[in-house]
Formats: structure tokens, C-alpha cells, sequence
């Protein structure tokens, strides 16, 4: 059944400031347009480096994959990056499939993706 | 939705029964001996199917999508059939993934490739009535 999508935001302060966006619930073709506006709203905020919590994401379609695209190319023009944390079977599996595994930032621990930026 | 059967879902043209679509193939996909990881990468081919009638072929009408599934001796077959405009996804263009897709613009063709590489088998036909019928076959191991 439907898993409403639900998206958190907090700040880590630090040398390299970076915000962790939470995401979950499903992210297909009727919700990535939220996580899309969220991010843009971030990013005109300031914004440039996002770390996305993927570990609660219980569905996700090429749509969710677009959404990260955008946001790819938003933080990048921004002079900023993207990058995953955990993403869930289900983003993996998106993820693999298509391989974009290659080419996203990818982490394991919050603290690793932290010190990574 | 506009009703389910044992062996069929019918929604309207939009995405706010995208879920009940995935739950059906879902349920289909375990009775039917899939695997786990059959049965998700089944359901993901299938909303990606339902997906692209929405985006695409039906924007903006009254349309509808009937999902049929047909469980074979080896296989778990699933029919979607869409009055849209006629699109066959088997012969649209996918995204090039040669080069870091993060570098373009804005790509599209990730639904087409993923329904391609997801199901062992995909099928496009015009039905009698001039319905889009996109067929997605997936084997159990």
C-alpha cells in the first residue's frame, strides 16, 4: 500500500556546512516532484552540499532517480555536490540496475558521508 | 480505483493509484513463485509500464489502465492496456548510460531501460479496440 513520502531536513554545521535531507516512504512518479522542490528550495536558500538519508525509502522508480539528477545538476552548478547515504534495497536496486552506482557518491555511515564533503 | 479482480486491477488515468497497482503485481508475483528480488524487480517494471501510460499516452484525459496478470507453468505474465495515445516503449529511445549521466542536462528513457532490463521478456502489440497492450514476462528461477 501507499507509503506517503515524507521529507526531514537538519544542518551540520562544520568546515564544509552540509545539509542531510531524510527521505521516506515512496518515492515514484506522483511524489519525486517533492523531493525535487524541497531540494530546489534548499538550494535557493544557500545550500550546496545535500547529503540524501535513503535508508527509509520503501519504493522507488526511475522517477526518484530523476529527482537526484536534478539535484546533481542544481548542486554542481551551485559549486556544491550530492551525495547518498544507505540507500534502501529498493533505491539500490535502481540504482544498480541502471548503473548510476558508478557514477553517485555513495556511503555507508552518516560519519563517513560527512567527512567526505 | 475502479475495481480488482482475482486477476485484474483497473485504475484511472493518474498516479494516485500507482501503489495499489504495485500491491497487486506484488501479491501476484509471491503466489506465483517469483523470488524476492523477482517479485520487487517485477513490481518495478510494472510501475514503470503504468507510469509511462500516465506520463505519456494518457496526460491530461479520462483514460484508464487494466492490468491483467496470467500465471504461466514458468512465468508470471503481466498484460497493461491503456486507451492512450500509441506509444510502443519497446522501440522508444533509452538513456545512453555509457557516459556519467550526472554530466547531461536532463535525461530521460530511465523507465524504458529499467521495464528492459527488469522482465526477460516485453512485448508491445495494438490491440483489436487500438489499445496500447504492453506485455511484461518475468521468469521464476
Amino acid at each position: 500500500m501507499s507509503n506517503e513520502l515524507r521529507i526531514a531536513v537538519s544542518e551540520e554545521k562544520g568546515n564544509t556546512p552540509v545539509t542531510i535531507m531524510y527521505v521516506s516512504g515512496d518515492l515514484d512518479s506522483k511524489t519525486y516532484g517533492d523531493l525535487e522542490t524541497k531540494a530546489s528550495d534548499l538550494i535557493a536558500a544557500g545550500a550546496k552540499n545535500i547529503l540524501l538519508d535513503l535508508h527509509e525509502v520503501h519504493f522507488m522508480g526511475s522517477a526518484g532517480l530523476r529527482a537526484m539528477h536534478a539535484m546533481s545538476v542544481k548542486l554542481k552548478d551551485a559549486g556544491g555536490q550530492l551525495k547518498l547515504l544507505n540507500p534502501s534495497d529498493p533505491v539500490a536496486r535502481v540504482l544498480k540496475t541502471l548503473g548510476f552506482d558508478r557514477f553517485f557518491d555513495i556511503h555507508a555511515t552518516r560519519d563517513a558521508a560527512l567527512k567526505s564533503f | 480505483m475502479l475495481d480488482m479482480s482475482d486477476d485484474r486491477i483497473r485504475v484511472k488515468a493518474g498516479l494516485d493509484d500507482l501503489s495499489l497497482v504495485r500491491a497487486f503485481v506484488e501479491r501476484h508475483a509471491h503466489s506465483a513463485g517469483l523470488s524476492q528480488d523477482g517479485a520487487a524487480e517485477l513490481v518495478l517494471a510494472v510501475d514503470e509500464a503504468v507510469s509511462n501510460c500516465v506520463e505519456h499516452g494518457l496526460r491530461g484525459t479520462e483514460g484508464e489502465i487494466e492490468v491483467c496478470v496470467v500465471q504461466q507453468q514458468d512465468a508470471l505474465r503481466v498484460i497493461v492496456r491503456d486507451d492512450g495515445a500509441l506509444f510502443d516503449p519497446t522501440r522508444a529511445l533509452t538513456a545512453p548510460l555509457d557516459v556519467s549521466p550526472l554530466d547531461r542536462a536532463r535525461p530521460g528513457g530511465f523507465g524504458v531501460e529499467l521495464m528492459h532490463r527488469l522482465v526477460d521478456q516485453l512485448d508491445y502489440r495494438i490491440t483489436g479496440e487500438g489499445q496500447n497492450e504492453l506485455t511484461l514476462l518475468k521468469r521464476r528461477p
